[in-house]
């Protein structure tokens, strides 16, 4: 999944953060985990810019997939 | 006759007692017997994602018996990969008495892999017998949607994919 996200942060970056969050060494990766009832990893939010998350994705998923995800947000 | 009733009502007490302990002993019985197969925290039992949740939430070491490519693709955050093919070499260097949360995709497999630990000695085991994807509700293959949650999360300017991720 790595080399996916990896990337698509290279055509995305300006347009999108990518942020990743180890759940298993960082606290507020965790709390954060936790508050938004994540149980499995990889799970992926895609979050406009007002903070609204549009969707949250678990597991695996295709490149295109991905692409028509960032596409959408706002 | 009344002196034959006064006798009997003499030997009430050690009846009563005994009855009191027989409730007790069938209530205890019962309740072990009635309880939903997420409540238990000991044995080895099915349970559903709430009883996992459970046996996690209580410290419980996780393992994963499906392969190591279906594991990269996604796993319960601490889970140990160990294929089934490798449980009984694995598990011989395990503590007997701890407590193991074991899953696969649907559940053939750990449940063979229960078997086989149960069969080493192995006494606490919550087998996650609909498998991972039930712990999703969604075909982990090619990623699914979960609903959109309610959070809303901090952004600096522009839209974020955050990525929760673990580093096995």
């Amino acid at each position: 999944m790595k080399p996916v996200v990896d990337g698509l942060e290279k055509s995305y970056g300006e347009k999108v953060e990518f942020r990743r969050l180890n759940v298993e060494k960082d606290q507020a990766a965790v709390e954060l985990a936790n508050s938004m009832g994540i149980q499995y990893v990889p799970t992926f939010l895609y979050v406009n810019t007002d903070g609204t998350v549009a969707g949250q994705v678990v597991g695996e998923q295709a490149e295109e997939q991905m692409k028509q995800a960032l596409d959408k947000l706002q | 006759m009344a002196q034959k009733q006064a006798e009997k009502k003499k030997s009430s007490p050690t009846t009563v007692i005994l009855i009191v302990v027989g409730v007790i002993a069938a209530v205890i019985v019962g309740w072990n017997l009635m309880k939903p197969a997420g409540g238990g925290t000991a044995g080895v039992r099915n349970v559903d994602t709430a009883g996992a949740q459970q046996a996690i939430a209580a410290g419980a070491r996780i393992i994963d018996v499906r392969t190591a490519g279906e594991y990269e693709m996604g796993h319960i955050p601490g889970a140990e990969n160990v294929p089934v093919d490798q449980i009984a070499t694995a598990a011989e260097a395990w503590d007997r008495n701890a407590d193991y949360v074991v899953y696969c995709a649907v559940g053939s497999r750990s449940t063979g892999a229960v078997q086989t630990m149960q069969s080493m000695g192995f006494k606490n085991i919550a087998h996650l017998n609909a498998g991972i994807q039930s712990w999703t509700g969604g075909d982990l293959q090619t990623g699914s949607e979960q609903g959109k949650a309610e959070t809303k999360i901090e952004t600096a300017g522009k839209p974020v994919l955050v990525e929760f991720y673990t580093d096995t």
